[in-house]
């Protein structure tokens, strides 16, 4: 992987020799850098963002306004546009978070419009369709009484420089952040559930990228020379958009193929259409480039992990319950419920249908050393096993991706404690650490779900009717992984109706009706 | 602010919302019976706009051109570009299809009418008519009672078509649950290939009668359907019925921030407004727990 990205790069830094369109070339860089910022909240996160366009407008408009109205050299304005798009990008994330991705594409859609609209309704500032001039840009450093006049080779190694550094950033920082984004990307209430900050990785997803764009936008009006409305918004935000999807919006690598297919549909266009006709014949070769591609090009390759298992080590906690009452919209789901358990005990929940016994669960989760499981199945696709267990580790993780990047020794020895609790967790369900999630039959998925509550090492684990569907020979399986973890020394709380998994390894039972306690024992 | 200026505000206001509120109406159909969002609907309403005028003739015929292009369109997106992807359920698929749609039609318009912008004959000579006065300055032009007025009389029998024939309820049975409508023999594919014609239709009607007031630019179409989405949230989406009450908000909205002497702000405004919506309150149809 190494050499032939050394090669590249070498190869793009020469390029100007070569080619002699030298501001094509650093637009075609700053697009795929542009392009490249979307991997985050696209690929991982799963919003279809259609904003990116707004995000690299923002910093274009951010530096010549900077630089025409405030004179503000490049190592000002630049760092400004940068902060001014993550910014927006922040709060367009808060508040696309919550949305379902349909949605998400739509307000970061009206995002670019209102982006597009809004310059041309402040052309006291903007300078309004006519676009507004850049001066041409001078670097001052004082301190050595120099100035650098920055021309197009500089920019075009400017831009270079930042494709690498979002490359290398994006490629290094998946390992630590995929896995819980694509767990909460592909469901989200189990992530919620296993207690993955779902919000907040999709707000820093949607900054970053618009950071990104931000940078790229910046770059690329100073080598513009003007900041032409009609250059940036919704069409850029659909381009940017059709490159990750076309190509794989998962890897940097199907960034760039996706970018080589816009790069060869439009001079394809060209030769088969006279110049009035290209933007027609382009756009109906991308409508169906994307409406019958049946798969991106590049697709993310999975890693492999042989972690081997620590010595297993538990302290549960105990949990407690006073007088919890709980109403939904007027049903008393709980009313007046007190549990005591003892830690290190396995404690059975048991009662008819709406008893509140789930409910009850949810009120014990609230505990920070309890993990819990939902009564479905997790509906993952796109990850393996290991990958979804590492991302139950999420809630307890103490270094962020920033650090991850840096690799910082602290990180390193998260991740590393990470790693062994995921070796743990799948050594003590017995589920395949390189399989395909999609892969596993119904009991290993229903196993997954305790993987992953216990990879954050939690001191009780909560689970929600564990045996729903499974096979008797499967039920013994997870008697023989509840018996391993009890006698571990976790506390387990278990709702389950099925007496072969709980009977004999429950220490008490609590027995709801109606929300309230009927038998404790 | 004098009753004049208000008066005059609310009515045109609720006329041009009228249009809105019937692309928000087709919009919000194509969203219950399928989950998408048709980002397309604006640009292809404005196409069928210029497939109309290309064909020329009297205002009927203009008129019935455009209605069956629309349809044509619409039908055509869905039975032809979208089909894959909704099998699939492929959301960022149709996002792109829809989205790089709207601007392949874009551009086959600006390949046919390079002009900056065109007229769309009317109905009947309004611009002949001398506006009421209202005082203050303030005026009213029939022309907003005859929009007002097809747009309510339209959204009703649209509302008739889906509430009381068997193609209405077919789409109903979709939109409650696709799978079971398809077990017991609905014919989903071709009931939503119909609805995204009917919205086209709707989304036509509107231009046909709001446009002529001003002029047919290429991105008349796409400002139209913007408008439409914005209402269709505004009211979460719910029913096209409310979609319609959603156009008509939008429409005063816009006319207040018209008359507030800040015209620049017009197609600015809904957008932000809807965006405030979305961030503030999102309706529960779009929204997902992450917290």
């Amino acid at each position: 992987m190494t050499v032939p990205a050394a090669v590249l790069v070498a190869l793009l830094a020469a390029a100007p020799v070569v080619v002699g369109d030298l501001s094509g070339l650093t637009t075609a860089v700053l697009l795929f850098t542009a392009a490249g910022g979307l991997i985050a909240p696209v690929g991982w996160a799963g919003l279809p963002s259609l904003g990116q366009g707004a995000f690299v407008g923002i910093g274009a408009y951010a530096v010549a306004i900077a630089s025409s109205r405030w004179g503000w050299g490049p190592l000002a304005s630049v760092p400004f546009a940068i902060a001014v798009a993550a910014a927006a990008g922040w709060v367009t994330g808060a508040a696309v978070a919550r949305l379902r991705a349909p949605f998400a594409a739509l307000a970061t859609w009206l995002v670019s419009w209102a982006f597009a609209l809004a310059v041309l309704a402040l052309p006291e500032w903007t300078a309004g369709a006519r676009g507004l001039v850049v001066p041409t840009q001078q670097v001052e450093l004082r301190a050595f009484a120099v100035s650098v006049r920055i021309t197009e080779l500089l920019l075009y190694d400017a831009a270079l420089v930042l494709a690498i550094v979002v490359g290398v950033v994006v490629v290094r920082a998946r390992a630590r952040i995929h896995p819980p984004m694509a767990f909460a990307r592909d469901d989200p209430a189990g992530a919620l559930a296993a207690r993955i900050p779902v919000a907040r990785l999709r707000t820093g997803a949607m900054a970053a990228s618009a950071a990104v764009g931000g940078a790229a936008g910046a770059l690329l009006v100073m080598a513009d020379g003007v900041a032409d409305p009609a250059a940036y918004g919704p069409v850029l935000s659909l381009q940017l958009f059709l490159v990750v999807v076309v190509g794989g919006a998962e890897t940097v690598v199907g960034a760039a193929m996706g970018l080589a297919v816009l790069a060869v549909i439009e001079p394809l266009a060209d030769a088969f259409a006279s110049p009035a006709w290209e933007p027609l014949l382009t756009g109906a070769l991308l409508v169906a480039v994307v409406a019958f591609g049946r798969r991106p090009l590049w697709r993310l390759r999975r890693r492999r992990f042989n972690v081997l298992p620590a010595a297993w080590s538990n302290r549960g906690v105990p949990l407690s319950a006073a007088d919890v009452v709980v109403d939904y919209g007027g049903v008393r789901a709980l009313d007046g419920v007190s549990v005591a358990i003892g830690a290190g005990t396995c404690h059975a929940l048991v009662g008819p249908n709406g008893s509140g016994k789930t409910t009850l669960l949810r009120v014990l989760a609230q505990d920070p050393h309890a993990a819990r499981t939902i009564q479905r199945s997790l509906t993952l696709s796109g990850l393996s096993v290991f990958d979804a267990v590492l991302a139950g580790r999420e809630p307890v993780r103490t270094t962020g991706v920033l650090r991850w990047v840096l690799n910082t020794p602290k990180s390193r020895a998260d991740q590393a404690a990470a790693e062994a609790a995921v070796a743990n967790a799948l050594s003590l369900t017995g589920l395949p650490a390189n399989d395909d999630v999609a892969d596993l039959h119904g009991a290993q998925r229903r196993l997954l779900q305790i993987a992953v509550a216990l990879a954050s090492e939690p001191g009780a684990l909560l689970l929600d009717e564990p045996s729903a569907g499974m096979a008797p020979a499967e039920q013994d399986g997870l008697r023989a992984v509840l018996q391993r973890l009890r006698d571990g020394g976790l506390t387990v709380v278990v709702i389950e109706h099925n007496q072969r998994v709980v009977h004999g390894l429950a220490d008490d039972v609590t027995e709801l009706d109606a929300g309230r306690v009927v038998v404790s024992a | 602010m004098s009753w004049g200026v208000v008066v005059q505000t609310v009515v045109t206001g609720l006329a041009t919302g009228a249009a809105y509120g019937l692309v928000a109406a087709g919009f919000v159909l194509v969203f219950r019976l399928t989950g998408i969002l048709h980002f397309a609907h604006g640009d292809l309403l404005g196409a069928a706009l210029f497939v109309g005028l290309w064909v020329g003739g009297g205002y009927g015929l203009i008129a019935g051109v455009a209605m069956a292009a629309a349809a044509v369109m619409g039908a055509l997106l869905f039975a032809v570009l979208l089909r894959p992807s909704f099998r699939r359920n492929a959301t960022g698929q149709w996002v792109a299809v829809t989205v790089a749609a709207a601007f392949m039609v874009q551009a086959a318009v600006a390949v046919a009418f390079p002009r900056v912008a065109y007229i769309l004959p009317d109905v009947v000579r309004f611009d002949e008519w001398a506006p009421w006065d209202l005082g203050d300055g303030a005026t009213l032009h029939p022309r907003s009672l005859f929009v007002l007025g097809v747009g309510v009389v339209v959204g009703l029998l649209a509302d008739a078509v889906l509430t009381r024939t068997r193609f209405g309820l077919g789409l109903q049975a979709v939109a409650d649950d696709a799978v079971a409508a398809s077990l017991v023999g609905v014919s989903v594919e071709r009931l939503v290939t119909g609805a995204f014609a009917l919205a086209g239709v709707l989304g036509v009607v509107a231009g046909l009668v709001i446009v002529p007031a001003t002029t047919l630019a290429p991105a008349t179409g796409l400002l139209l359907g913007l408008k439409g989405i914005a209402a269709s949230l505004l009211v979460g989406l719910r029913s096209p019925r409310l979609a319609f009450l959603g156009g008509l908000a939008v429409g005063v909205l816009e006319a207040a921030v018209v008359s507030l002497d800040a015209p620049q702000w017009r197609d600015v405004a809904p957008i932000l407004a809807v965006l405030v919506v979305l961030a503030w309150r999102p309706p529960a149809l779009a929204t997902e727990r992450v917290e």
